[in-house]
């Protein structure tokens, strides 16, 4: 966000280096595993036929009103991190006369991504109140006690999870 | 140049300036260096598409989209910071650099040692070439190290992991989609050390015979030696006291049990006492007279010098044989550990 503030007034705080260098810090901290984060969503969404690095910016962007904007040629190193890590795999397939890569993610990708998910929903639970705002996480998701893994409800109304899939507690009974 | 030529030479030239700054890992997989390349370029031809606004994509389109696809530097430095940080190194090379550095370290000892032991075996300046032995080990061990700590720094810096390194790595989606049916076998595990009691057993027997060929009353047994060994006498207890300390070093393996930083260390200092008996049996080949005429009385007409010779050849080769066993050691305790612990580690499976 920080580096987006191209203008701006020389004897405001943004002016002092010291200052804008912590906060830039702060903000790529930050960023860093909620762009991952967010890239994993993105990519779930489209779980059938997968989605190309472009399209996946703009979606992103689109998704998070230009807030959370990932610079365009630092989103392949990102995806061939988690390719090479199992995350995600793709495939080549040609459109328009060119070869373009998509990427989908695999079966160990949506546990990791569902864990990912329900440790950042109650963390951020967590730490709404101390930033003056609260936040509700829909009733229909489980997280586990345990280690905060995000569970389809669905899945366990039909009966065909017992155990969390992460952590291995036995939930059946908590959702009683 | 027509207009489709100078796009295409400008996304050319963007490669080009890409692919310099990418870091060596990548360089070095041809395949995945045409990928990454081809896959900025894909995304170029997109933006300039989306820039354009459903017309042909001109040169203005493409050189704005290569603009917001950031500077080459951008995009090389997003693939080098792959690894953990740790110090200068990256936490992912640091295993690598310890075994590195522990290698080159045993190798620096062994060639000292082994260059004293022969420099031993023919001088008698034993003081100066000792000294010279230290030295070497030293310069060795501080050469080793800034060596290897450069080479590794560099490496972290390029965002090397050892999955770059390794030449028959498997891949993480074989990892991934590995199953174990059934419960797992017990490994055949081959030890890597003898057992404690092996180590108790040779060092009492080694400590015995020193202590034996140091302090043994040869004089009041003198009627009953088959020959006069008054001139070996000197050379039987300098052969004890490295049987002595190898009786320590053994001794020590058996009380420190699976340690294995322990037992490394006195794997390497077991090299000392090989060495100083190589530089011994040099010594006995080159003064081979003290043995020479005593069994000479004994086998007349025999060619002494020439079994000398041959005895002092053969336990020098076995002896190397032995030092370059007990180095193979060290490394496998270091790469391996203890069969033991191994069984502990259960694979994970996704």
């Amino acid at each position: 966000m920080m580096r987006n503030v191209k203008t701006f007034r020389p004897e405001a705080l943004i002016g002092l280096q010291e200052f804008r260098s912590f906060v830039e810090s702060f903000e790529s901290e930050l960023l860093r595993g909620i762009s991952t984060l967010s890239v994993l969503s993105v990519i779930q969404k489209h779980s059938q036929e997968g989605i190309y690095g472009y399209q996946l910016l703009k979606e992103l962007e689109t998704e998070t009103r230009s807030t959370l904007v990932i610079e365009e040629g630092t989103l392949y190193p990102i995806l061939r991190k988690l390719e090479k890590e199992g995350i995600l795999f793709s495939e080549k397939r040609d459109t328009k006369g060119r070869q373009r890569k998509y990427y989908l993610l695999t079966e160990r990708g949506e546990k990791l991504l569902d864990h990912m998910k329900g440790f950042f929903s109650k963390l951020t639970e967590a730490i709404a109140p101390l930033m003056g705002f609260e936040i509700e996480l829909p009733k229909e998701i489980f997280y586990c006690p345990n280690c905060a893994n995000k569970i389809n409800a669905k899945e366990y109304a039909d009966g065909e999870i017992k155990f969390c899939n992460i952590c291995g507690l036995y939930i059946e009974e908590l959702l009683k | 140049m027509s207009y489709k030529k100078h796009e295409e030479q400008l996304i050319k030239e963007f490669r080009d300036e890409v692919s310099k700054k990418l870091p060596l890992w990548l360089k070095l997989n041809a395949t995945e260096l045409r990928e990454t390349l081809d896959e900025l370029e894909s995304h170029i031809w997109d933006k300039a598409e989306d820039l354009a606004k459903g017309e042909e994509p001109n040169a203005i389109h493409v050189r704005e989209a290569i603009y917001q696809m950031g500077s080459p530097r951008d995009i090389a430095k997003e693939f080098k910071r792959r690894g953990t940080p740790k110090f200068y190194l990256s936490a992912e090379l640091c295993p690598w650099y310890y075994k590195s550095l522990l290698i080159v370290g045993v190798i620096v000892l062994f060639t000292n040692l082994l260059t004293m032991a022969f420099t031993i075996g023919r001088s008698d300046n034993i003081g100066q070439i000792v000294g010279q032995t230290f030295e070497g080990i030293f310069d060795g061990f501080v050469t080793g190290f800034v060596v290897l700590s450069v080479i590794f720094i560099v490496l972290s810096m390029q965002g090397f992991l050892p999955e770059d390194i390794r030449s028959k790595a498997k891949t993480t989606k074989e990892l991934v989609t590995k199953t174990i049916k059934g419960p797992p076998k017990a490994p055949k595990v081959k030890s890597v050390l003898p057992s404690q009691g092996s180590f108790l057993f040779e060092g009492i027997f080694s400590l015995t015979i020193g202590f034996l060929l140091i302090f043994f009353p040869y004089d009041n047994y003198s009627s009953f030696y088959p020959f006069d060994m008054t001139q070996l006498i000197p050379w039987l207890g300098l052969l004890g006291g490295i049987m002595i300390f190898k009786g320590v070093i053994k001794f020590s393996q058996a009380l420190v049990g699976k340690h294995v930083r322990f037992q490394q260390i006195f794997l390497g200092l077991s090299l000392i006492p090989s060495s100083l008996n190589i530089a011994l049996f040099l010594q006995l080949h080159l003064n081979s007279a003290i043995l020479r005429q005593p069994l000479l009385d004994l086998f007349p007409g025999a060619d002494i010098a020439l079994y000398i010779k041959i005895g002092v050849i053969i336990i020098v080769i076995v002896t190397i044989l032995e030092m370059i066993h007990e180095i193979s050691r060290i490394i496998r305790l270091e790469t391996r550990g203890f069969p033991e612990l191994e069984m502990y580690e259960t694979p994970r499976t996704y």
